[in-house]
């Protein structure tokens, strides 16, 4: 599909990839002068996680459609990137009935998370054949429904996923750089997503499904094909962070993770990928504060007592107070484009000089 | 499975699937007059739960007023979250306000952290609830019969309040055209309070019989009730009353055939079949077995 391609939007794409790229970039390198090991940690998981928010915002941002069941793939993502690349010696003792082939390779980071990418794909392109079907309202359910059942499938399949003991010893590979390329290719596909044919497409269904009908697109197949392209993204972001943490079990994909996801998206802008990065800073540095008189501080002499739920009540908070004042969120369908052409030319004017 | 077997499980389907059946019909009244799916439906039934938790094993107050302590704490809750979430967003779109439900229902499980407790509690039920009544080699739990009565008598209720008293009539013309109903005379506010109203009652008397079958609280509890209210609602037909009880009525027939049926093995994967089967039922009805395309 070459034809349908607006060059301009393809350029402005590409101005917001650069400069999200840049401003990513300038963190990791913050990060790595500092060069502390909990900083690192900090970054990484950051980046990995707001790949993810990114894969997020592809499905619901696009579509307009509100889905409680991406973070399935996440899921489906790390279990199957672990699998791929948990040394052969760690498997059979902890998984001694898994399949031999399975057993006893292990691929590499690298070919992991491009395995995960494509299994996440064809569960999706099975269940979004049935939900993309689906009336709008009734696709929210369905996808809540899917998280559903893939937390209950993983957390009860103890042959091939030790049930709620969870997985342990996946290689831990992930470095800020890495989770930064990663993040920059992810951010890359969306803005392109957003710019392309099929993307434009499913804006338009978006903002008006009927009169996007009527004009001869055919809704069925652009909505399975952003479903599936989100959850293959959501996937590649579960591979990479499965291997940036050694052990993890089901819990981290479930009713949790949706609901910071979700708040990252609406909060920041779901219909922007910078939104969605942007979001995903500011819950970041909300749900950091709020941990501390989650566990309980002590001021002077005073002791405050721990306030149980505090890191979720306030960004729940944030979501109603962005809802009411701000439906679009902080940066509503705008991308951040440095003007870099504009800088070149006043650069060379003044070389001229 | 003998005969008599099959039919203690028929029993015991139905009696679940009523009680699926008043979760699910609480949330289609607020989709039919809001059209949106209240997320935080299912934390009615934690409050249910702690309030009843809080009064009859702290309290040491008598478990029938507990129950009723609940039900109208539920429907207390349901208004006021009417009044916090929605009332503010009333010419939002869709997808804002299922967002701003689901804030809602997080805000609810994380207050009962807050407030009451942080840990899930067992909950000591009264005697009456698991007595086993048999009628010669047939055999009944005592729980079952209880869902299924009262069940029924809340539908009962709820379909003569709809279709004899005034304020019934003016919710169901409200559902058909919300516009129009403004029009002739009923007053937007008030209709959109009742029906959160008559769905946090249906929400307190399913939440009591909820937490008397799992016997236990959390404060995520109400998680499993609103994912059987929404997929109940999504197999029949969003928007159909009738649809929505139908779905109930379905969802409690896997869960218990389901269970009965499969190997050993394989029943902790129950929830997941269950949830497959729906999918495979929507892909054939995308717009659900009540409602015509």
């Amino acid at each position: 599909m070459i034809t349908g391609w607006s060059r301009r939007r393809l350029a402005s794409a590409a101005r917001s990839w650069l400069s999200l790229s840049v401003l990513l970039t300038l963190v990791v390198v913050i990060a790595s002068i500092l060069d502390s090991k909990s900083i690192t940690l900090i970054v990484t998981s950051f980046l990995i996680y707001t790949s993810m928010v990114v894969a997020y915002q592809m499905f619901m941002g696009n579509s307009g459609v509100v889905s409680f069941g991406q973070v399935a793939f996440f899921g489906i993502g790390a279990y199957s990137a672990a699998l791929l690349n948990i040394p052969p010696e760690i498997k059979e003792v902890a998984l001694p009935s898994l399949p031999t082939i399975l057993r006893q390779t292990q691929t590499g980071a690298l070919l992991a998370i491009v395995i995960a990418t494509a299994f996440s794909g064809v569960v999706a392109l099975l269940i979004g054949t049935v939900i993309s079907r689906m009336r709008e309202d009734a696709m929210g359910i369905a996808t809540f429904a899917l998280l559903v059942i893939v937390y209950t499938i993983i957390h009860n399949w103890g042959e091939v996923t030790r049930g709620g003991l969870g997985l342990y010893d996946i290689p831990k590979v992930m470095t800020p750089v890495y989770a930064l390329i990663g993040l920059i290719i992810i951010a890359g596909v969306a803005l392109l997503y957003k710019a392309s044919p099929i993307g434009l497409r499913i804006q338009g269904a978006r903002e008006d499904a009927l009169a996007a009908q009527s004009l001869g697109s055919h809704l069925v197949p652009v909505r399975l094909f952003c479903f599936v392209l989100s959850a293959m993204v959501m996937g590649a972001g579960g591979g990479m962070w499965a291997h940036s943490i050694r052990a993890f079990g089901p819990a981290s994909f479930f009713f949790r993770d949706t609901f910071n996801m979700i708040a990252m998206m609406v909060i920041g802008g779901q219909a922007s990928v910078t939104g969605a990065i942007a979001g995903s800073v500011v819950v970041a540095v909300v749900s950091e504060l709020m941990r501390f008189p989650e566990k309980g501080m002590v001021i002077g002499t005073i002791q405050i007592p721990k306030i149980y739920g505090a890191v979720q009540l306030s960004v729940a908070l944030l979501i109603l107070v962005t809802l009411i004042l701000r439906p679009s969120g902080i940066m509503g369908s705008k991308e951040l484009e440095f003007p870099f052409s504009q800088c070149i030319r006043n650069l060379n004017k003044r070389i001229r000089k | 499975m003998t005969a008599e077997l099959f039919f203690q499980q028929l029993i015991n389907a139905i009696s679940l699937g009523s009680l699926y059946a008043l979760l699910a019909v609480g949330l289609a009244i607020v989709y039919g007059v809001l059209k949106v799916l209240n997320f935080a439906h299912g934390d009615l039934v934690a409050v249910t739960g702690y309030i009843m938790w809080l009064l009859w094993m702290k309290g040491e107050i008598p478990f029938p007023v507990a129950i009723v302590a609940g039900i109208v704490g539920a429907t207390g809750v349901s208004i006021l979250t009417e009044l916090v979430a929605f009332r503010p967003l009333r010419k939002a779109t869709y997808a804002v306000m299922l967002i701003s439900s689901f804030a809602i229902s997080i805000i609810i499980q994380n207050l009962i952290r807050l407030l009451i407790d942080p840990r899930p509690q067992g909950m000591r039920i009264p005697p009456v609830f698991d007595k086993v009544i048999s009628i010669g080699s047939f055999r009944i739990g005592s729980l079952a019969i209880i869902t299924l009565v009262i069940s029924l008598t809340a539908m009962a209720l709820l379909l003569y309040f709809l279709l004899r008293t005034r304020w019934g009539m003016a919710l169901r013309a409200a559902a058909v055209d919300f516009e129009v109903a403004r029009l002739v005379g009923v007053p937007a506010n008030r209709i959109i309070s009742l029906a959160f109203a008559v769905s946090g009652l249906l929400a307190g008397i399913g939440g009591a019989l909820w937490v008397i079958r799992t016997g236990g609280i959390a404060p995520t509890m109400g998680l499993y009730p609103i994912i059987k209210a929404f997929v109940g609602n999504v197999i029949g037909g969003l928007g159909s009353l009738v649809g929505a009880v139908v779905g109930g009525l379905i969802l409690g027939f896997f869960d218990i055939f389901l269970k009965a049926f499969l190997p050993s093995g394989a029943r902790p994967f129950v929830e997941a079949f269950t949830l497959t089967a729906v999918v495979i039922i929507l892909y054939f009805r995308p717009q659900g077995i009540m409602l015509k395309r």
